[in-house]
């Protein structure tokens, strides 16, 4: 029976590699402090879940939602071309926002804060994926043809040029290179892989709402990429199990039930504090950000 | 790298210390319940009402054979599926009393049902819950029906042009469109219908807009008392000359505190607050008056248990056996019909000197 629990807890990892290596592209590799990815994992899920609904096959509304959120990633690199560092943070910040608010209000569409039960299980040449297994198998095939496609992104000269862009963009501009493109299909890549696994996300869950795409998500991507180490292919994927076991781990504990959700959360806090205060770059980190 | 890899080795001989193997101690008899709850987070203090509520609901069933087991769902779709799927595969609970807000429930409600283990929720009341399977039941009624209730309140007292303040969010924009439905359809007009964010304290710009629709009551739909205490106050203040009414989320102490001398003659619908019986039962064991949803989760654990005496000791048998349950709870008289809902009944209450009494 534990191995229920175990491949529910290997799906959600699985996804969330997907959703913060996808970050990890723009915050790490291009050094866009970009704090609206979750809106992007939250556009694949909504275009999935809909398209879904509408009896749209789940290969078509998988790869729709990763091709939406990266043309909202290019509107939203070209909407703060002139913004660096804190402001851009800020302004990116503000996008997750408005995704959320516009979630909440589009109500013909999203069904605003009801959100949208009973989302099917994808079915795959007419297989219906259904059990925790087949789920953990079909999410984990994607995820590795993710990180293909991903460490080939990296390993590539655009990936060197991402780089460059991060650690002195003036000095590449000198060179003739166009840095806002650079940036643009940096963000778009980042932004398609978010969109992918937010289309994951909601077939798993079955259920979505405006909040389940909102500030304590976006703290959390941000909290494995640091935990990892910013720029650290395999940093992320280490974190993100970190982050995402502990808190389950300390499901194990026996604590009273009076002080349970408080205690649990002081404890992994705490945990965190002590991994930065021993390694300040994260995990596996090389490069810190300004 | 080595420090991390000691601290992280103390912190697993921690977990493994702490957890107890349930094979070791476990009776044939015993039946465990999960309790699925927000113990985290804003909406923590449900959890711990209900919690209680649940206790003493499990006291007065006489059973002791049930052993609760307690998660967090912290209010949150994905929290709720790795809490239900822990409680499952990790603890094995055969019936579990939650979850406690729409969204979870609805997220928890398809995992239950492939394990064949039914949901008892006590305060869900989206009208969704209804078509979510088979094994999700609830004690409490859907705001399909506080929203009708509500409607008829308003227009019995002579009322028939209606102004909304509703907050944007699932129960608000369900309750809302219920109450809106009824009150035409009784043949009263609603004049305006205006949402606000879940803890907004600044309504003025939709309080303005009510008053130039020319309401001559004013229902307003909220969970949150904040946001309740300003709405009643910014009515008074802009000069509204209308009856007030409320949701159940304006039926506390610390809105008839708070709001002072403008909260006089709100009406109020709510959920029962408990029987008598209950409410003493509750103050005996904790000290202290009963919480939201309290008397709701001791009669979703006295359901399980009404199922557990008809003889059903796996998920699917008690699931058969709640459809077959009648009793009369500390909420009312609870019998789940096809749809695992129950009809329910609710309590008027107004305010006069600044306090609730109830109406007759």
């Amino acid at each position: 029976m534990i191995e229920n629990y175990l491949m529910h807890l290997m799906i959600l990892i699985g996804i969330y590699i997907i959703l913060v290596q996808g970050y990890n592209i723009a915050l790490g590799y291009a050094g866009l402090l970009n704090l609206g990815h979750i809106a992007f994992f939250g556009i694949g899920a909504y275009t999935s879940a809909i398209l879904s609904k509408m009896g749209v096959p789940f290969f078509i509304g998988f790869i729709l939602g990763g091709i939406i959120a990266a043309i909202f990633g290019y509107f939203l690199v070209y909407s703060t071309r002139k913004l660096k560092g804190d402001y851009l943070a800020l302004a990116t910040l503000g996008f997750s926002f408005v995704f959320t608010s516009i979630m909440l209000n589009w109500k013909s569409l999203t069904r605003g804060p009801l959100g949208i039960p009973g989302i099917m299980k994808p079915s795959v040449f007419g297989v219906i994926i259904k059990s925790n297994f087949e789920y953990m198998i079909f999410v984990w095939i994607i995820l590795l043809v993710c990180l293909y496609i991903m460490w080939r992104i990296i390993k590539s000269p655009f990936g060197r040029l991402m780089e460059a862009v991060r650690d002195d963009e003036t000095g590449l501009k000198v060179l003739g290179k166009n840095t806002f493109a650079i940036k643009y299909k940096a963000m778009m890549i980042s932004a398609f892989f978010g969109g992918l696994a937010g289309s994951l996300f909601a077939h798993y869950l079955s259920y979505i709402d405006p909040n389940t795409f909102y500030l304590m998500e976006i703290i959390l991507v941000l909290t494995i990429v640091i935990i990892g180490g910013v720029a650290s292919f395999k940093g992320t994927i280490i974190a993100t199990f970190i982050i995402i076991l502990i808190p389950e781990f300390l499901r194990l504990l026996s604590i009273p039930s009076s002080i349970l959700g408080p205690s649990r959360q002081i404890l992994y806090s705490l945990i965190l504090l002590i991994i930065l205060i021993y390694k300040p770059r994260g995990i596996f980190g090389r490069v810190d950000l300004t | 790298m080595k420090k991390i890899i000691v601290i992280l080795s103390v912190f697993l001989l921690m977990v493994l210390g702490c957890a107890t193997p349930d094979t070791t101690t476990q009776e044939t008899t015993t039946i465990k319940v999960g309790v699925l709850g927000p113990f985290s987070g804003d909406a923590a203090s449900y959890g711990e009402s209900i919690k209680n509520g649940i206790e003493v609901g499990l006291e007065a069933s006489g059973l002791d054979n049930i052993e609760l087991v307690i998660e967090d769902s912290k209010c949150d779709g994905k929290e709720a599926v790795s809490a239900v799927n822990k409680l499952i595969s990790l603890d094995g609970v055969q019936a579990i009393v939650g979850g406690v807000c729409s969204g979870g429930t609805l997220a928890a409600a398809p995992i239950a049902e492939q394990n064949q283990v039914p949901m008892v929720s006590p305060s869900s009341t989206s009208p969704d819950i209804t078509d979510a399977g088979d094994y999700l039941f609830r004690v409490v009624p859907s705001d399909a029906f506080q929203g009708a209730f509500g409607a008829k309140l308003v227009y019995d007292k002579g009322y028939r042009k209606l102004g909304v303040l509703y907050s944007n969010e699932d129960y608000g924009v369900g309750f809302n469109k219920v109450l809106s439905e009824n009150f035409a359809e009784l043949g009263g007009e609603v004049v305006a219908s205006e949402a606000h964010e879940r803890t907004s304290v600044d309504l003025r710009a939709q309080i303005t807009k009510v008053k130039e629709a020319g309401a001559d009551a004013v229902y307003i739909i909220s969970n949150s008392a904040d946001s309740a205490v300003a709405a009643m106050k910014q009515i008074k203040e802009l000069g509204l000359e209308v009856a007030l009414f409320g949701s159940e989320g304006l039926k506390g102490d610390v809105i008839t505190d708070n709001a002072g001398d403008t909260a006089e003659g709100l009406f109020v619908t709510s959920v029962s607050g408990g029987t008598q019986a209950f409410i003493d039962a509750h103050n005996a064991k904790f000290e202290s008056n009963p919480g939201p949803f309290a008397a709701q989760g001791a009669d979703a654990i006295q359901a399980i248990a009404w199922a557990i005496k008809l003889g059903a000791s796996t998920g699917a048998e008690i699931k058969d056996n709640l459809y077959k349950v009648e009793f009369e709870g500390d909420s009312g008289s609870i019998k789940f019909d096809e749809n695992g809902d129950v009809f329910g009944s609710y309590e008027v209450f107004v305010v006069k000197d600044g306090a609730f009494v109830a109406e007759e």
